[in-house]
């Protein structure tokens, strides 16, 4: 959707045609569902959190003051929602669940992946996104804000680097390091045997 | 491996379309050449390709939306919620973190700051919960204020004598934002109507020469939005 098309469409909803809004969610609902979904992992929760996302939206929708495009705008208020969700479910954990890979794996190497990476059926695309779902779970969550934002929401850089208030090479590393990250957690992964094509890589 | 390490990282900004020409012909030629090099940026890619498939949202997702957002969007209706709205989340702030209430006014830095939830209600009203929700206007930076139904729903609006409990929804409304809100002066006459809330504090409203007035304790508001739109803003209360 044009910039003009959507300023169009806010100035209508706030003139009071709320039918309008619409629009704007059919035309978003898609990116901010992935988001949430991928975010938090759980459909219901990313389901709420989307509706919750559109509402906060509405209703803020007097303030939107168009420096950014409506939908990086409303993907930063998803994603801050999602944030908030993780924490208030962080907490409400009583038992901790380290799952994070340690602080260390961020300066390890990448270990050299397979061809499953290339899944060629149905069967294996299913597999891949099952193990990648899980493996984003594992992702620190300001990795994985940055990479979702980029890969689902497809801001560029310095999109994302306005929204966050980051630099933008900032942006360019962590969205690195979540690949990275999740390509090792994948490759650990028990789903699937490791090759040993890392005997090649060693052997360099 | 550094040479490998620094093509992975321009692997990444390649998939997001963030290379020169120069340093995407250099990334492809260095694939073209590294075994390993190949195999991650297959990775890289297929992790890509996989997130940026989206899942179908379920059916009936915008409905929902639409028929959980008012029917209609008045802009002035809007506005006209401020002066009570902004008084009373001051006064809701003052009595969940037992602030006196000189320091009210630079409360309000703190709210749009960070959000908070209210204690856990004691008294009977427990089940009437009015999850009052105020959102920041500019950036989604506030997130959900709670504020238990004890302090909400117990508010009295007293006017002319007579003695009105705002309705859920009518509170529900009045919390919507406090962004105009500005220091004023109280006029030197009795209020034109109060606001009583359940621990004793009270907010006393002015209503003259097309402007509104609030006062909670020694802090005094003048939010935005006329007299005449306070007017009405109380009738709604009185009638509902």
């Amino acid at each position: 959707m044009e910039r003009d098309e959507e300023k169009q469409i806010i100035e209508q909803v706030l003139a009071g045609n709320t039918e309008a809004f619409e629009q704007l969610v059919l035309k978003n609902q898609a990116q901010v569902y992935n988001l949430a979904l991928r975010m938090v992992g759980s459909e219901q929760d990313a389901l709420d959190i989307s509706q919750e996302a559109f509402i906060r939206a509405f209703r803020s929708l007097e303030s939107f003051r168009g420096d950014s495009k409506f939908s990086v705008w409303l993907y930063r208020l998803t994603s801050n929602i999602c944030l908030d969700f993780l924490r208030a479910r962080r907490r409400k954990k009583t038992v901790s669940i380290s799952c994070f890979v340690s602080d260390e794996d961020d300066a390890a190497d990448l270990e050299i992946p397979d061809e499953r990476f290339s899944p060629q059926t149905e069967l294996e695309r299913a597999e891949l996104r099952a193990a990648l779902n899980r493996a984003l779970q594992r992702l620190p969550d300001e990795q994985r804000e940055v990479l979702l934002l980029r890969e689902i929401s497809g801001l560029s850089y310095d999109e994302i680097a306005a929204a966050l208030s980051l630099e933008a090479g900032t942006v360019k590393s962590r969205i690195f390091r979540a690949r990275r990250k999740l390509c090792n957690i994948l490759s650990a992964d028990g789903n699937f045997s490791p090759p040993r094509s890392s005997d090649r890589a060693k052997g360099v | 491996m550094s040479t490998c390490d620094k093509y992975r990282e321009l692997m990444s900004a390649a998939l997001d379309g963030e290379l020169s020409e120069q340093q995407r012909a250099e990334l492809e030629a260095h694939i073209a050449s590294c075994g390993d090099c190949a195999a991650v940026f297959a990775a890289f890619s297929s992790i890509s390709g996989e997130l940026r498939g989206l899942e179908p949202v379920p059916e009936g997702f915008a409905a929902s939306v639409m028929a959980s957002i008012p029917a209609r969007r008045a802009r002035r209706s809007w506005r006209r919620y401020l002066a009570v709205a902004a008084c009373l989340v001051l006064i809701c702030a003052a009595a969940v973190r037992g602030l006196d209430d000189k320091s009210v006014a630079s409360t309000m830095g703190d709210l749009r700051a960070a959000p908070y939830e209210a204690a856990e209600p004691e008294s009977a009203t427990q089940d009437v919960q009015v999850n009052a929700a105020l959102y920041d206007v500019a950036a989604g930076e506030v997130d959900s204020v709670i504020f238990n139904g004890a302090s909400a729903v117990d508010a009295v609006l007293s006017r002319d004598s007579t003695k009105f409990q705002p309705g859920e929804e009518a509170m529900r409304e009045l919390l919507y934002a406090l962004e105009y809100a500005e220091a004023a002066e109280a006029p030197e006459r009795a209020a034109d109507a109060s606001i009583s809330l359940a621990d004793g504090s009270v907010i006393e409203i002015w209503l003259s020469d097309g402007e509104a007035v609030c006062r909670l304790g020694e802090a005094c508001y003048r939010p935005e939005g006329s007299a005449e739109d306070i007017s009405a803003m109380l009738e709604k209360i009185t009638n509902s």
